[in-house]
């Protein structure tokens, strides 16, 4: 036993030995590896010392996801970067405001400078064509109305664009009939429903005199035009500033659209096929608005417009009556107005007055412009007008019509007792698109008796610029 | 196929149903909470009639507040209209005889309109009886056919707008 174990111990030793031999750079590896590893283990366990060791890389880490998957890192970035973003504009808003200003500024001012050039070059555009020749005449007119080139060609220059018309039916509120310069609107009828209803609306809440009705809504720059006929409404939809003629062109379009086809819009249930019908009369609507065409200057009536103007200073020098220069320039186009429409005046007699209170009123100078109209016999009105006798009236001269005639409303009218804006009315409305019965005009006024045939159930003075003559 | 328009008002005391009963019927939906009708609401929604000659009716749906006295201004919404849905609340009796206010002061606006009557919240279990009872009565009085609807569960609900939409074609 002895023996073997000496024998054992020698073995063991020769293999230690041995293992010395063979082992010991692994043994000196492995060491090295468990000191790394504690260190490692150290560092993982420490968030300081990992951020310190991740550190260098995140940047790289970052940049190269953001090239590999943009859409995720932003998704992924986004809430974080929203909250911090909230929170610094509450924190320090005068450094965000210091350092946007000049970029909103620049952005600003680059929109105002565009807007500016495109409205220079339409006042350009516009002013090249006020020199021609055939604008002249138009120009003169704006003149004499009182309005100055600089206002006139602003104004024409300031853009309308027209996007939807609507007719729309009075008692059911549904689309008799529409047009679009884009695609037709999937809600037009909700539109025209809740329009009525906002109609309905005001002048249920607002009680206005009769007649009165909404005619405007705005949301932003769009704006809603609304007119009223007897049997239905038009609303025109569009962006920017529309024309001063507006109103009026749907006011004609309403009694256009009524005096063709009143029967279709009076008997209208919500049948389908009257969009067929109108729709054709609406389209001119959406068309950009022209320029009025300038009248060609007729060259009668600028001798006669001279002549009006001459008799006008005689007139007023003689009675002492002194006229401002714009007074009279206001008053000459009204003059115009006898000599280019000679069939809506009245006959160049000059009547005396059953009322004989003279005194200078403007209709007084009136009177005398038909005397202008070159006729082939000399009328003895030409030396009437000239004398005294011929102004005796100081209540506009009243001459009859020679025969009644007929007239269309073209717009909601009261009818007044006198031919007088401040006599009261007689609380009676003759609605647009109404024929009337003409009885005498005095200008401005027309006495008229609604309905135009049958039994009058009105009767009065209207003013002359809301009939349209037949 | 032809499409024509018809419109139609919606009346009846506040809270019966009737801005519940225009939302099933338009968009399938149902929702507890009550908000009250302020003024009037406008919803479009087209039926197909299959009757001989097949037609497409659009409603336009005007939802009026209910409850607010009768004034001028329901008589400019009742305007034009081709017919109407009069609208009670089976739980609440007092809601039925009103319906005979509603329908007089609508008629003498709109003297050509068709009338459908309709007993709404069928779901919460009324007395069915008596329910009939108003109902035959209230039917009688005006000529008009009545439905047991529920705006919660969709009862019946298509079937008394339809009825509306071939009434109004038919005047
Ligand atoms: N259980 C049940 N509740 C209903 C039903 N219809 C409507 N309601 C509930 O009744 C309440 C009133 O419903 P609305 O549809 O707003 O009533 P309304 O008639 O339009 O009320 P006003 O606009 O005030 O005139 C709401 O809380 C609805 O959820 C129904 O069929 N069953
Ligand atoms: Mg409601």
């Amino acid at each position: 036993m002895t023996h073997e174990s000496a024998a054992d111990s020698v073995e063991s030793k020769e293999l230690e030995a041995l293992r010395e031999i063979l082992l010991t750079q692994d043994r000196a590896q492995l060491q090295a590896l468990q000191r790394e590893l504690a260190a490692l283990r150290i560092q993982s366990e420490s968030p300081e010392r990992l951020v310190a060791m991740l550190d260098p890389l995140i940047s790289e880490i970052l940049a190269e996801r953001a090239r590999s998957h943009p859409d995720e890192v932003a998704e992924a970035i986004r809430p974080a970067l929203m909250v911090g973003l909230k929170q610094q504009i509450e924190k320090e808003r005068d450094v965000l405001i210091g350092l946007l200003t000049p970029i909103i500024g620049q952005t600003v001012q680059r929109a105002i400078a565009e807007a500016i050039e495109s409205l220079a070059r339409r006042v350009d555009a516009r002013m090249e064509r006020m020199l021609d020749f055939r604008n002249i005449w138009w120009r003169l007119r704006a003149r004499l109305s009182g309005i100055d080139d600089a206002e006139l060609v602003l104004r024409e220059s300031l853009p309308w664009h027209p996007e939807h018309v609507f007719l729309i039916h009075n008692q059911t509120g549904l689309v008799l009939a529409e047009a679009t310069t884009g695609d037709i609107l999937e809600d037009s009828d909700l539109i025209a429903a809740l329009l009525t209803a906002i109609r309905d609306f005001s002048r249920e809440s607002f009680k206005g005199e009769p007649g009165e009705t909404l005619h405007h809504i705005q949301f932003g720059e769009r704006q809603i035009l609304l007119e009223e006929g007897k049997g239905a409404y038009v609303a025109l939809v569009g962006e920017g500033v529309p024309p001063a003629d507006a109103y009026q062109r749907l006011r004609e379009t309403l009694v256009t659209i009524h005096q063709a086809h009143g029967a279709l819009i009076r008997d209208f249930k919500g049948d389908a096929g009257t969009g067929e019908t109108l729709t054709p009369m609406l389209s001119p609507l959406l068309q950009p608005i022209e320029e009025p065409e300038p009248s060609k200057p007729p060259v009668l009536g600028l001798v006669a417009l001279l002549l009006a103007l001459l008799l006008l200073c005689s007139t007023c020098s003689w009675l002492g009556y002194s006229a401002s220069p714009r007074v009279l320039a206001r008053l000459a186009p009204t003059a115009v107005l006898y000599i280019t429409q000679p069939t809506s005046t009245v006959t160049p007699t000059v009547m005396p007055s059953p009322t004989p209170l003279p005194s200078p009123t403007p209709s007084l100078t009136l009177t005398s412009v038909p005397t202008d109209t070159p006729t082939a016999t000399p009328s003895p009105t030409a030396t009437a007008t000239a004398t005294p006798t011929a102004l005796p009236s100081s209540t506009p001269t009243a001459t009859p019509t020679p025969q009644p005639k007929l007239g269309i409303m073209t717009g909601n009218v009261y009818v007044r007792a006198e031919p007088d804006p401040t006599a009261p009315h007689t609380g009676k409305v003759i609605l647009l698109g109404d024929t009337i019965r003409i009885l005498e005009r005095r200008d401005p006024w027309i006495h008229v008796v609604f309905p135009a045939t049958g039994e009058p159930k009105i009767e009065g003075w209207i003013p002359a610029r809301w009939v349209r003559v037949q | 196929m032809e499409i024509i328009q018809r419109k139609v008002c919606l009346l009846g005391d506040f809270a019966v149903g009737k801005t519940s009963l225009i939302r099933r019927f338009v968009h399938n939906k149902f929702t507890t909470d009550y908000q009250a009708t302020i003024g009037v609401h406008v919803s479009r929604k087209e039926v197909i009639l299959e009757n001989a000659e097949a037609k497409t009716v659009g409603l336009i749906l005007w939802d009026l507040a209910g409850g607010e006295t009768f004034s001028q201004m329901e008589e400019a919404y009742y305007r034009g209209s081709a017919g109407a849905l009069l609208v009670a609340d089976s739980m609440r009796s007092e809601t039925f005889g009103i319906l005979n206010t509603y329908a007089t002061t609508f008629m003498q606006v709109n003297p050509e309109a068709s009338l459908v009557i309709v007993f709404n919240k069928v779901d919460l279990m009324p007395d069915v009886a008596e329910l009939e009872r108003r109902a035959k009565a209230l039917s009688a009085r005006w000529g008009a056919p009545h439905f047991f609807t529920s705006a919660l569960t969709g009862t019946q609900v298509d079937s008394a707008f339809h009825e509306l939409a071939e009434s109004v074609t038919r005047t």
